[in-house]
C-alpha cells in the first residue's frame, strides 16, 4: 500500500494513565456508544419522516388517526434528537482522542461540508421544535405545516452522509491524495454502499421502534 | 509540526465564524442552562412556596425559550465548538483531549443527567399542577438539572482556565509527561468559575426581566412581581462576579494584562483609552439603566429598556470572550503551542531542518525551496503559519498589511514578528529560505496578484 502523506501522532501519551488495558477498552466504549447513538439517530430519521407522512395522509383523508399518529410521533423526534446528539458526543471524544491525526485530517479534508453537522444540524432542531409546537396551531394551514416538518426531514437525512464520507476516509488513508475532498469521499463506492445501507437500516429499525411505541401508546 | 491539511476560509478567516459559533454557545449555555437553570429553580421554589399559580406558569413560559435556546442551539454549538477547532487548530484540540480526555468524559456523563433532567422538568411541567404532592417531586428535578448543569460548566472552565494559566503540568517534555493534577486545578480555574458562574446567574436573571416584559405584558401586577423578583438575583449576582473577576484577572500572566486594551476594542483604537473606557462603560451603562429602570418603574419601563439591557449584557460577555482570547496570543495553550499550532518547544527544529521538511501535507516536490517553487511554498507557509489569524485579502487582511513594502523589507519584518511591536504573533518558524519564498510570496500579493493567485 503506498502512502502519500502520514500525519504524526500529537506527542502527549494516550490518557490511560500507564494501564494499557484501558485502550481496548476505549475501543470496546466507543463501539458500544456509537450504536446507542446510531439507535437513536435511526429512530430520529424515521420517527421525524413517518411524522410528516402521517401528517400529510391525515389531511389528505380527513383522518385523525393519521393526524394523531402523527402527533405522536414527535415526542420520539424531540427525545431521539437530543439523546442522538448527545450520544454522538461520546465516540466523537473517542475517535478524537485514539485516532487524532487521521480523524482530524479527514475533517479539514471534507471542509466547510463538515460544518454542516452543526448548521445544517441546527436549522433542523429549530425547524422539528415549529414543526412540534405548532401543530394545533397551523391545523388551518397544513401546507405551511407540512412544509415545514419536510425541511427538518430533508435536512436529518442530509447529514449522514457528512459523517459517511468523514468516517470512510479517517478509515483509508492510503486514499489520501492531494486535492482530496468531501465530494472525492462521498461518490467513492465504499462510501455510497455505507450510506445506503445505512438508510435501509434506518427503516428497518424505525419500524421495529414504531411497532414498539405503537403497542406501549395503544395502552 | 504541522501535520494536518489545510482549509483556506477566504474572506471572513475560519476564525471569525468560529467566534461567531462559540459567542452564540457562550450566551446561550452560560444564560438558558447554568444561569438559567438556577433562575428559574429560584423562582419554582417561589411559587410552590407562595402556591402563586401565575409566577409558576410565568417561569414555565421562560423555561420554554431557555428550552428551545438550550437544547436546539446551546448544545449544537457547543459540540460546534469541538469541530470548529478541529477543522482549525486540530494540533491543539488534539494536545487538550490528550490531557482533558477523563475529565471531558466526566462532563459527557453529567451532561446526560443534564440533558434527561432537563428533558423530564421541562417536559412533565404541565403534569404536576401547584399544590400536588407531585410538586415537590418535580421542583427535584429542575435542582438536579441545576446543578449538573453547573457541574459541566466547572470542567469545560478548567480547560479554558489552563490554556491560559497552564501550570507546571508537564513534568517532563519528551517523552512527554503531562501532570493531570496540575492541569485540572490551574491558577485561574476556581477564580474563573466563580467569575462566569455568578456572571451566568446575573445575565440569566436580565434575560428572564428581558422576556418577563413580553410574557407578563398584559398583566402589569405580575409583571412588577417578575422584576423584583429577577431583578434582586440580578443585583445581588453582579457585585460577586465582579469580586471574583478581580481575582481572576489577576491571575493572567503580564504579557495578557499588557494585551486588554488590544483585546477590547482593536490595535489602532487600543492607544486611546476613551476609545477602551469609552465601549466597556457605555455597555454597562446600558446594563444599570435598563436593570435599574425595569426594577424600579417595572409597569411602565418601555421595550426599548428591554431591549438596552439584553444589548448591554451580551455586548459585555462578547467583549470578555474576546479579550480572553485576544490577550492569551500569541499562544493556544500558553508557553507550550503557539496559536497557529506550532509547538514552542519545536521552533528551534523547524528553524535548522525547514518548515516544509516537518510538515505532513506538503508534497515531496516541496519539501524544499527553489528558484522556481519559491511562490508557492511561500504560499503554503502562509498558509500553515500566518492563515490562522490572517486572510489573505479579508479579515486583518495580509496583503494590506504588506502594501507599499517591498520583498527585502517584508523579509525583515518575518524575522521579528513576535517583538514588542507585535507581541501577538508567534515567531516565524523555518529556515533562512523559507523565509526568504514566505517574503516573495506576500510581496506578490500586491505586485503580482495574478502569479500569486495561480499557485
Ligand atoms: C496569533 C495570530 C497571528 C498570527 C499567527 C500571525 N499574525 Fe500577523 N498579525 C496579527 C495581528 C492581530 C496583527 C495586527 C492587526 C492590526 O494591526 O489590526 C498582525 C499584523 C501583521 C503585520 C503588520 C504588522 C505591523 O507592523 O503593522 C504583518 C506584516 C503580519 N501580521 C505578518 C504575519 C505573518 C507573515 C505571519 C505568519 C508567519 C503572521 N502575521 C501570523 C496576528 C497574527
Amino acid at each position: 500500500m503506498h502512502f502519500n502523506f502520514i500525519p504524526g501522532d500529537i506527542p502527549l501519551p494516550l490518557p490511560t494513565g500507564g494501564f494499557d488495558f484501558l485502550v481496548p477498552f476505549f475501543h470496546g466504549l466507543l463501539v458500544v456508544s456509537w450504536v446507542v447513538h446510531i439507535l437513536f439517530i435511526n429512530v430520529l430519521l424515521g420517527a421525524s419522516l413517518a411524522s410528516v407522512y402521517f401528517n400529510k395522509r391525515g389531511a389528505r383523508d380527513h383522518n385523525p388517526v393519521f393526524d394523531r399518529v402523527g402527533y405522536l410521533l414527535t415526542t420520539p423526534v424531540t427525545i431521539s434528537e437530543n439523546m442522538g446528539a448527545l450520544w454522538g458526543v461520546a465516540p466523537l471524544l473517542l475517535v478524537s482522542v485514539l485516532f487524532t491525526p487521521l480523524f482530524y485530517s479527514a475533517a479539514v479534508m471534507n471542509s466547510p461540508q463538515w460544518l454542516h453537522i452543526i448548521y445544517g444540524n441546527i436549522v433542523a432542531f429549530l425547524c422539528s421544535y415549529l414543526y412540534k409546537f405548532t401543530w394545533h396551531k397551523l391545523e388551518d394551514r397544513k401546507s405551511l405545516h407540512i412544509a415545514i416538518g419536510t425541511i427538518s426531514v430533508i435536512l436529518f437525512f442530509s447529514l449522514p452522509p457528512v459523517f459517511m464520507a468523514t468516517v470512510q476516509l479517517y478509515f483509508t488513508p492510503s486514499t489520501w491524495e492531494q486535492g482530496t475532498n468531501f465530494w472525492s469521499a462521498l461518490l467513492r463506492p465504499d462510501t455510497l454502499f455505507r450510506l445506503a445501507h445505512f438508510y435501509l437500516a434506518t427503516f428497518a429499525v424505525s419500524g421495529v421502534f414504531m411497532l414498539l411505541y405503537g403497542n406501549a401508546k395503544r395502552k | 509540526m504541522f501535520d494536518y491539511p489545510i482549509f483556506d476560509m477566504p474572506m471572513f478567516g475560519h476564525r471569525l465564524i468560529f467566534a461567531f459559533d462559540a459567542i452564540v454557545h457562550v450566551f446561550i449555555s452560560h444564560g438558558a442552562a447554568v444561569g438559567g437553570s438556577i433562575v428559574l429553580v429560584l423562582a419554582q421554589w417561589f411559587a410552590i412556596k407562595n402556591n402563586d399559580r401565575k409566577f409558576d406558569e410565568l417561569a414555565y413560559k421562560i423555561l420554554f425559550t431557555f428550552f428551545i435556546l438550550a437544547t436546539a442551539i446551546g448544545a449544537l454549538t457547543g459540540i460546534g465548538i469541538w469541530v470548529h477547532v478541529n477543522i482549525i487548530n486540530p494540533a491543539a484540540i488534539g494536545a487538550l483531549l490528550r490531557v482533558f480526555f477523563w475529565k471531558w468524559f466526566v462532563e459527557w456523563i453529567v451532561f446526560n443527567v443534564e440533558m434527561v433532567f432537563l428533558l423530564w422538568w421541562f417536559l412533565t411541567w404541565k403534569k404536576y399542577p401547584l399544590g400536588t404532592p407531585g410538586k415537590t417531586f418535580h421542583f427535584k428535578l429542575g435542582v438536579t438539572y441545576a446543578v449538573s448543569s453547573w457541574f459541566t460548566m466547572a470542567i469545560i472552565t478548567a480547560i479554558l482556565g489552563f490554556m491560559m494559566t497552564p501550570g507546571q503540568w508537564l513534568v517532563s517534555e519528551f517523552p512527554a509527561k503531562p501532570d493531570y493534577l496540575a492541569a485540572l486545578f490551574n491558577p485561574s480555574w476556581i477564580p474563573s468559575l466563580g467569575f462566569r458562574t455568578f456572571f451566568s446567574v446575573a445575565w440569566a436573571s436580565a434575560a428572564s426581566m428581558f422576556l418577563a416584559w413580553f410574557f407578563a405584558h398584559d398583566d402589569e401586577d405580575m409583571r412588577q412581581y417578575a422584576m423584583r423578583f429577577f431583578g434582586r438575583i440580578l443585583w445581588v449576582a453582579v457585585p460577586v462576579f465582579l469580586a471574583f473577576g478581580y481575582w481572576y484577572y489577576l491571575q493572567f500572566p503580564q504579557a495578557a494584562k499588557d494585551m486588554f486594551p488590544i483585546g477590547a476594542v482593536t490595535r489602532q483604537l487600543a492607544g486611546n483609552p476613551m476609545a477602551v473606557w469609552g465601549l466597556t462603560g457605555g455597555l454597562a451603562a446600558f446594563v444599570v439603566i435598563g436593570g435599574a429602570t425595569l426594577y424600579v418603574r417595572p409597569k411602565h419601563a418601555p421595550l426599548a429598556v428591554a431591549v438596552l439591557l439584553l444589548v448591554g449584557c451580551m455586548g459585555l460577555i462578547a467583549e470578555f470572550e474576546r479579550v480572553r482570547e485576544f490577550v492569551r496570543k500569541p499562544f493556544i495553550i500558553y508557553g507550550y503551542m503557539y496559536a497557529n499550532g506550532v509547538r514552542v518547544m519545536d521552533v528551534p527544529v523547524l528553524n535548522r531542518d525547514g518548515f516544509l521538511k516537518r510538515a505532513a501535507f506538503v508534497p515531496d516536490e516541496l519539501k524544499t525551496v527553489t528558484e522556481a517553487n519559491k511562490l508557492q511554498t511561500g504560499k503554503l507557509l502562509y498558509e500553515m503559519e500566518c492563515r490562522y489569524c490572517h486572510t489573505v485579502d479579508g479579515v486583518n487582511a495580509i496583503k494590506a498589511r504588506v502594501k507599499g513594502w517591498d520583498e527585502a523589507a517584508i523579509y525583515h519584518r518575518i524575522g521579528s514578528l513576535n517583538s514588542p511591536a507585535t507581541p501577538f504573533m508567534p515567531p516565524f518558524a523555518g529556515t533562512d529560505d523559507e523565509r526568504h519564498a514566505l517574503a516573495a510570496y506576500l510581496a506578490s500579493l500586491n505586485t503580482t496578484p495574478a502569479l500569486a493567485a495561480q499557485h
